[in-house]
């Protein structure tokens, strides 16, 4: 997959990769036993240091989206992934920052919807375009 | 025919080649690369750029050619292989200079633009996490015939020892006539074996840069510029096993001859000794007009539409637009910013290990010669 690290972003670089590996899988760029480079070469082809692509690596491998073979193999792993209780748990807390800001700018609650739902359904199409 | 003369006819070619290599440079960089600095793909045809560069071309012929010229006189007059260090000392300077200023009217064009506002701003890195996977460089098996010539060259030398005769030519004129002879040593006779060895492994390390160096991706055509970047590998990576493997068949067939082992005709010893490395050179600047840096000029057979998003404006990272120091950056080796190839991060401590093994490793040898 092409996958994309904004140098000037607040967000900080280990959790960008993090994230666009996780979209990378819902989209299906990144299949199922799908290898992703080395430590090493990512955070060479990236031009970041070794540690910030280890971590996102590992927090990657515990979360279940990784296999990790002595940090030389990265294995995408099948969806849908185990079940997680704690995610289901994190999430509320996560999206409350999300929709209190979109309540204060006035978005509806449709709208934030119909939002989420296409989001949701441009996973779906390109799993069902992958099958 | 004065052999002394004849002898000068060798630098002749390689001043040439190096005037074409100093014009073509900024042809051969990627296409955002306008004299070391990234210029935005919106402003390419900016006609300050254009005009910039139509400047260079006519201020490099302006001072090159009579120095060339100048250069041709001296060696045509006083045949004495003294001009030729100087010469292309001057050479580096004229060429250095002359890019320096560049160089500089470049930062200034730049900094008058104003920021593209149909891009999605941000100093944006694109990589494929596939990059690596299928054909993308030829296989390092290609290098099992070099590595058997120097092996074969090295056994059949060591084989045949009592063969080489108790004084060895180290010096020819240009008709292939010995001028100066030193005594037979282990040393003297497998010093040839040694730098043949040492290329070789050179070649190999080569390879190995060609495989890990940082991919070349522009954010604004992912796709394409990725499968440019995979050709470039593939053919350079071949030119370099086809180049490994004509410099071993050449030090066999050097080294079979100066130790007289096989004893090829004056003309046709000399015809080797000239004609390999200015086909070496003249194959490499035609490749690198095929392919520009990182396969910018390779036709990729996709039709890709625009992705609105800038590339990462690292004009800081690359000093004089020439040298690369980014302590940040774990690799070592980089995609060359102006001309082809790929070039060190002098950010990294390794990098100046490597630079010392690759001068110190021959010197030792010299010198223990």
């Amino acid at each position: 997959m092409i996958l994309k690290i904004d140098f000037d972003s607040e967000q900080p670089l280990y959790t960008q990769l993090r994230d666009q590996i996780v979209k990378g899988i819902a989209a299906g760029s990144l299949k199922e036993g799908e290898s992703l480079p080395s430590v090493r070469q990512m955070a060479e082809d990236l031009g970041i240091n070794l540690h910030t692509v280890n971590k996102a690596y590992s927090i990657l491998e515990q979360d279940g989206f990784l296999a990790m073979y002595q940090r030389k193999n990265a294995l995408v792993q099948k969806l849908p992934l185990k079940p997680d209780k704690s995610f289901l748990k994190k999430l509320p807390n996560q999206l409350k920052p999300i929709i209190a800001e979109a309540y204060c700018r006035n978005i509806s609650e449709p709208e934030f919807i119909a939002i989420c739902k296409d989001i949701f359904s441009s996973f779906e199409s390109e799993v069902e375009n992958e099958s | 025919m004065n052999p002394d003369f004849d002898a000068q006819l060798i630098w002749y070619p390689y001043f040439v080649c190096l005037f074409i290599i100093g014009y073509l440079i900024p042809i051969f960089s990627r296409t955002a690369i306008v004299f070391g600095v990234k210029i935005p793909s919106s402003q390419l045809a900016n006609p300050d750029i254009l005009q910039l560069k139509e400047n260079y071309r006519r201020s490099y012929l302006l001072i090159m050619i009579p120095f060339v010229i100048i250069l041709f006189i001296l060696l045509f007059k006083f045949h004495n292989n003294l001009i030729v260090p100087p010469g292309i000392i001057l050479y580096l300077f004229l060429t250095a200079s002359l890019y320096v200023h560049f160089h500089g009217k470049a930062i200034k064009i730049k900094s008058g633009f104003i920021p593209d506002s149909d891009l999605e701003q941000g100093q944006n890195i694109v990589i494929d996490t596939n990059f690596r996977k299928g054909k993308y460089l030829v296989s390092w098996m290609w290098y099992i015939p070099s590595f058997i010539v120097v092996i074969f060259n090295f056994l059949f030398t060591l084989a045949n020892y009592n063969k080489v005769p108790a004084v060895i030519a180290d010096r020819y004129n240009a008709s292939g006539k010995e001028i100066h002879f030193i005594s037979k040593s282990f040393l003297n006779v497998f010093a040839l074996q040694f730098v043949s060895a040492f290329t070789l492994l050179m070649f190999v390390g080569i390879y190995f840069v060609i495989k890990r160096a940082k991919q070349q991706i522009n954010p604004e055509y992912p796709e394409t510029t990725k499968l440019q970047d995979r050709s470039f590998r593939y053919l350079w990576s071949g030119y370099f096993i086809v180049f490994a493997f004509a410099l071993s068949v050449y030090f066999l067939f050097i080294s079979l001859h100066i130790h007289r082992l096989l004893i090829l005709p004056n003309q046709i010893f000399t015809g080797i000794i000239f004609s390999l490395p200015i086909l070496i050179v003249v194959s490499a600047i035609i490749l690198s007009i095929k392919t520009g840096q990182s396969g910018s000029r390779i036709k990729v057979n996709i039709k890709e539409e625009r992705v609105k998003v800038a590339d990462i404006n690292d004009d800081d990272l690359w000093k004089l637009g020439l040298l690369y120091f980014n302590p940040k950056d774990p690799s070592l080796f980089v995609p060359k910013r102006m001309g082809v190839g790929w070039t060190l991060n002098f950010g990294h401590p390794v990098s100046y290990l490597l630079l010392l093994a690759i001068i110190l490793i021959p010197l030792i040898v010299s010198w223990l010669k």
